[in-house]
Formats: C-alpha cells, structure tokens, sequence
C-alpha cells in the first residue's frame, strides 16, 4: 500500500503545516480552527524562531502556514524571513486583508508562494460565509500579488454554496493567473457546527467528481482522493499523508497528526520544549497513525486510488480513524438511490 | 566494441581490481520512485 | 555528464539523506524522488564543491569498491538527476 518508501518510514515530515495564531480578523463560519480571539499559551517570537531551527535541523522541506490569519501576528514577515533564511519553502494562506503593497513587496520571493481564502466567485455569495467586505479586499490582495508576479493561487473550501460557482472560480482565478485549488470542508473547529448545513450532498460530490476529471488543472491539496478518478492518479497522493508526510503544529506549539485532528486524543507532543525529532520519531500516537488501516476497504476496487479515504472525516462523522471515508467514490455511488442526506452519510462497506 | 565484450571487459577489470567478486547490491542499478503531492492534507 | 564536473541543485529543488538513500523536493511540480542509493551520494555533495571523479576516488579509497562499477552507477544516478531537472552540473574553478 503506498510508496515503499513513505512506508519505511521518512526522517522528517515533507512539510509541516503551522498554524501560527488563533487570532483572526475574520469569522468564517466553517472555520476549521475555530478562530477568532488569541488563546492563552500563543508561541512567542522566540519559541517560534526555535521551533524553525529544529525543523531546518531536520531539513523539513516547506512550512504550509496558517492561523487564524497568519498575517495579523506582529513579527509575521521576520519569521517567514527566517523560515526563508534556513532554505524552507513558505506557502502562506492567508484571507488577504493585511496585504498593502509594503506587505506584498516583501512577499515577492522565490521561496514565497500565497494562497488566499475565496469562497464563491462574488462577493454576495463569499461575504455571506467570510464576512462583508471579504471578498473585495481578498481580490485586492490577489492583484497586488499579481502585479509582482508573485505565485499565487486561490483556495476555497467545497460547500453547498460554493459548488455552483466552481466553474466562476476557475474563470476567477484565471484573470489572477492563479492556480484554483478547492479543498475538502471537514467537520472540525467551527465547520463541526455548520456542517449539516453546508455539507455537499452525495449528488454534489458525484458531480464534483466527475467535474474534477474534467478540470486536471485545478488542484485539491491532496484532499479529494476519496472521490479522485483514474484520469487524476497521478497528479497527487491517494492516501493520508498524516505522521508519514506531513504534520501540524497549533499556535500553542502542540503537535499533533494533521490540522482536523486536534482533538485531544490526538495530541503527540509540545515544541519547542521537546525536540521535534523526538515527537516525529517517538510519539505513541504517531506510531499508532502510521499503522493505521481501514481494512473494511481494502477488497475496494478502488483501494489503491483512496486507501480508504480521510481518517479526519471518519473520526468526525463515525468517532474511529480506522473506518470508511463516508464520501468515498464507491459509496457514493453504491447509496445514489438512498434518501439524500445531507451531513452525516450512511454509507456500506 | 560490442556490449557483451565490453561487459565481459569490465567483469575481468573487476576481478583484478577486487578480486572478491561478491556482488555489490549498493552499485547495482537503481530506479527513482517519483510522488506527486499538492499540500498533502490540503489546507495550506 | 562530466566526472570533472560539480553538481548543483536547480533553483526550486531541496534534498536530505534517508536511509534508503536521497529523498529530493522540487516545489516546481510539487513532486518527491525517491533515489535508492543508499549512501553511494550523500546530500552535500550537491553543494557543488566536489567533483563527480572526487566522489568516486573517494568511495573507491574508503570502501575498496571496484571502480569502473562505481562509475558506472554514480553516472546514472547524475544522469537521471540531471534528466529529470533536478541538478545541473558546473565547472569548479
């Protein structure tokens, strides 16, 4: 299953998503990370600065950093220089409010690649999830990125509000000369409570699928894999990347398997305090991730293209990892003539 | 030079050279195994 | 390829050691190689400071390995790094 390779177990994850702040200027009602105000124990600017050494120690290839908006921290462009400094790529998301031209002057860096948050392709349908005056500002942003030339690209979370105008999207981010990369909407921070509601159904995810075949150029952050066809197997990973890839750092220096699974049972350590290579190597709950299987799903014919799909999405919808994704291909289809449902799916295996 | 008696050119080189003829995996060829990723995990 | 050449990483392009050899990022894709070479090529040597030919007398000198072998598969590996975009050699002054 896999690459032999990933499975033999890497040094140091790929790269390492960093939330750095829960501070947000915004309220996005799917929030993951169930953002707002800052909480107690944020890392300092001395923390962080350690924690980017350790990781360049172990030559962690690229920071994935976000918030909260990352860009409402202080010393946000020091550290980005810093992360820089040590050779790491910086991919930033980031809602794009904090972009002036003195911002994005020092964004333009061939180490530098931005990612702003759009949810719909104009401003009444986005402002309606992210705020009034979001949408305006994010656009901006977007321009000011392009008359540098920066690499930019456009990030929206796949919602009921956000499937119809997918095609708008791609336009949109056209005129940027952005990439357009939609990524799964998941029921954690305050996506938990709003899920029900904006959830795609299974007939929206079907045609998404179908939709992304048709679209290669967009990308999903490796998050669709679940629903990925034949004609984008090789355009990304078809598995969790979680403890073998990648991992995630919380603005309290917590770490933990990936950024929807910060609950609790799923916390494998504290940086800087502890060196990252003992968490990466040594955690309990990393070793259990990395021998994770969901072995209802391993007679699939779809196994290799999904592996069982997003353990994230499991533990939310079925409180275990080791279960089906609920919005795999084959189930989708399998339950297309079940009463639709939107939210918690019922799914065979 | 054909390749079979450049092959067998080398082989005897070798065995001059080290004259334990022991296989070594470490020289033999290798394949590189390619991944394409995009953000694994897909939020930033 | 040049045995009296250095080799460089392209602009994009990071690697580190693992046990089953080199592991390369090029963030151009994004994509990962999975090189096999155990520790015929450490990662510095793509610092560009030490020619391929200084890095066979080397491995030739430490572990008495036959040569022409060690060419032979130190050529490969460059060649297909280089085919692939991920290094380009230079002359050392």
């Amino acid at each position: 299953m896999g690459n032999q390779y990933v499975e033999m177990g890497l040094s140091a994850p790929v790269n390492v998503t960093w939330e750095m702040t829960y501070r947000c200027n915004l309220s996005c009602i799917h929030c993951l990370s169930d953002s707002g105000s800052a909480r107690a124990g944020e890392l300092t600017t001395g923390e962080c600065l350690q924690i980017i050494d350790d990781l360049s120690a172990m030559k962690v290839f690229q920071l994935n950093i976000g918030g909260g908006e990352p860009f409402i921290r202080e010393d946000f462009m020091d550290l980005m220089d810093y992360a820089h400094e040590k050779g790491m790529v910086t991919c930033i998301s980031t809602n794009g409010t904090f972009i002036d031209d003195k911002c994005a002057d020092r964004l333009n860096h061939h180490l530098v690649y931005i990612q702003v948050s759009l949810d719909a392709a104009s401003a009444d349908q986005n402002d309606a999830i992210r705020g009034k005056g979001s949408f305006e500002k994010a656009v901006r942003a977007l321009e000011r990125l392009r008359e540098r030339d920066i690499e930019v690209s456009i990030n929206t979370v796949l919602t009921r509000l956000s499937f119809p105008e997918l095609d708008q999207l791609v336009d949109l981010a056209a005129s940027f000369g952005a990439k357009l990369r939609v990524s799964r909407f998941r029921p954690s921070g305050r996506g938990k409570e709003s899920w029900a509601a904006l959830n795609v159904t299974k007939e929206e995810m079907l045609t998404f699928s179908d939709w992304l075949a048709r679209h290669i150029a967009v990308s999903t952050g490796d998050s669709f894999f679940s629903v990925s066809t034949e004609e984008r197997r090789s355009l990304g990973m078809n598995m969790c990347g979680a403890c073998k890839l990648t991992c995630c750092i919380s603005p309290q220096g917590k770490v933990f398997p990936c950024a929807f699974l910060q609950d609790v049972e799923f916390y494998a350590g504290k940086l800087p305090e502890e060196a990252f290579a003992s968490v990466w190597r040594n955690s309990p709950v990393f070793t259990s991730f990395r021998n994770l299987r969901v072995k209802s799903c391993e007679g699939c014919r779809r196994f290799s293209l999904c592996n069982g799909g997003c353990p994230a999405i499991a533990y939310h919808t079925q409180q275990q990892l080791n279960l089906p994704d609920p919005e795999c291909l084959e189930n989708l289809i399998k339950g297309k003539d079940d009463d639709a449902d939107r939210g918690y799916f019922r799914f065979e295996c | 030079m054909e390749n079979k008696e450049l092959e067998a050119t080398e082989k005897s080189l070798d065995v001059e050279e080290n004259p334990n003829t022991e296989p070594l995996t470490i020289l033999e060829e290798i394949y590189i195994e390619e991944l394409a990723i995009d953000g694994i995990c897909g939020v930033y | 390829m040049e045995f009296e050449k250095a080799y460089k990483l392209c602009q994009g392009v990071q690697v580190r050691n693992e046990k089953f050899g080199l592991l390369f990022y090029d963030y151009r894709g994004p994509r990962l190689y999975f090189v096999p070479s155990e520790t015929l090529l450490p990662s510095s040597f793509f610092n560009g400071t030490e020619s391929a030919s200084a890095l066979v007398a080397s491995l030739v000198d430490a572990n008495k390995w036959p040569r022409t072998q060690v060419e032979k598969r130190v050529a490969q590996i460059i060649m297909m790094l280089e085919t692939k975009g991920l290094i380009h050699g230079q002359s050392i002054c």
